[in-house]
């Protein structure tokens, strides 16, 4: 299986053209492009209103189960999830094998509609994540010089006293 | 396998918590969330835990944290726990999925020898699953609960857990008290660091 690619500037454009796009026509609220191990690589929309690294964690997670789920009863076609909410529901639906794309949208909003253009998005970004797959990765983070011994306390445990949530 | 977006500068990891049931997964998690010094407010999210009512993890624990910045990358660590009861194999087949760094989490109580060793052959059997071979993945021992009435020596629990070709870094610990939780964090933090390290060199 080949892994998820290394996003550029180019894929990063594409990318919040077509979730603009997605957003734009179907009126949903926001629209997430989520790595199927739980890592948000996009977002487009009115996102500020929730915690979008909890729900791309939360949606891969869920789609992964129902998706073993769904084998378990001997169904191989799997390819999304829908929540009903009363205020906001949410369709996840799968990309490639690596990918998803989440749907935040108001609950008095056709899902059908939504699922439409959705799968409009779908194509766009499974083509530029082609499109990655096949770029030379190999000018990634250059870690060579990085002395890990100067990162190895990343982490400190607060002081007691200290503000719960940062440091002085 | 991480993820590097070079658009946003960012570089995203998931180190998974491993263990038998109640060796203390959750209470790692939650001790470095309650007491992590971070810059800022963003950089530390709020906790999920999707558990059973009587608290016991159904599925996972997450948390996502952000460290500084490393060679202008934001790098940001997924942290999660699997459920450590037996009958929820799938569910952890499911978390470990796309993991770059484990810690695995023993309990020292005496009489919980045989499902630290039982876990830890779950653990490579799962990896197995997803095509994984845990000789590939940076990991870290932790034997938690050091405070025990009646702990296992560390000598023996090496022999049992850390007896392979190549030995990884062990910790003691008491998760509750937060003892040896940042040093295990920290230690494979290090270790997936070197492991980018030696990738960048073979490049």
């Amino acid at each position: 299986m080949a892994g998820f690619p290394q996003i550029t500037e180019e894929d990063s454009k594409s990318f919040t053209e077509t979730l603009n796009e997605l957003v734009l026509q179907s009126e949903a609220t926001s629209a997430l492009i989520v790595e199927k191990a739980g890592y948000l690589i996009h977002q487009c929309g009115h996102c500020a209103d929730f915690d979008t690294t909890q729900v791309a964690t939360l949606a891969s997670n869920a789609f992964n189960a129902t998706q073993f789920l769904a084998s378990l009863i001997t169904e191989t076609n799997f390819t999304g999830m829908y929540q009903q909410g009363e205020r906001f529901s949410t369709l996840i639906l799968n990309v490639d094998e690596n990918c998803l794309v989440v749907v935040i949208f108001k609950a008095t909003l056709s899902v059908g509609m939504i699922k439409y253009y959705a799968s409009i998005a779908i194509k766009c970004i499974a083509d530029q994540l082609l499109i990655a797959q096949g770029r030379d990765n190999s000018g990634g983070i250059d870690l060579a010089d990085l002395d890990p011994t100067n990162v190895s306390e990343l982490f400190k445990r607060r002081e007691t006293g200290e503000s719960a949530s940062t440091t002085p | 396998m991480a993820i590097i977006n070079q658009a946003t500068k960012e570089l995203q990891v998931k180190i998974v918590y491993y263990g038998p049931a109640k060796c203390g997964k959750t209470i790692n998690l939650e001790q470095v969330h309650a007491n992590v010094q971070v810059p800022n407010a963003e950089s530390k999210g709020k906790m999920v835990s999707l558990a059973t009512s009587s608290d016991r993890t159904l599925f996972f624990d997450f948390f996502p944290l952000e460290a500084m910045s490393i060679k202008g990358f934001k790098t940001k660590f997924q942290l999660y726990t699997v459920p450590g009861q037996v009958i929820y194999n799938t569910t952890r087949q499911l978390v470990l999925r796309g993991v770059d760094g484990i810690v695995f989490v023993a309990d020292s109580n005496y009489e919980k020898m045989q499902e630290n060793v039982e876990s830890f052959a779950n653990l490579e059997d799962n990896l197995k699953s997803l095509k994984l071979k845990l000789d590939d993945i940076p990991y870290v021992l932790q034997y938690n609960k050091r405070d025990a009435a009646n702990p296992a020596p560390v000598d023996y629990m090496e022999f049992l857990l850390n007896n392979r070709e190549v030995q990884v870094p062990s910790f003691t610990a008491v998760a509750s008290k937060s003892d040896g939780v940042f040093e295990t964090l920290n230690m494979i933090v290090r270790l997936l660091l070197n492991k980018f390290i030696n990738e960048s060199g073979r490049k």
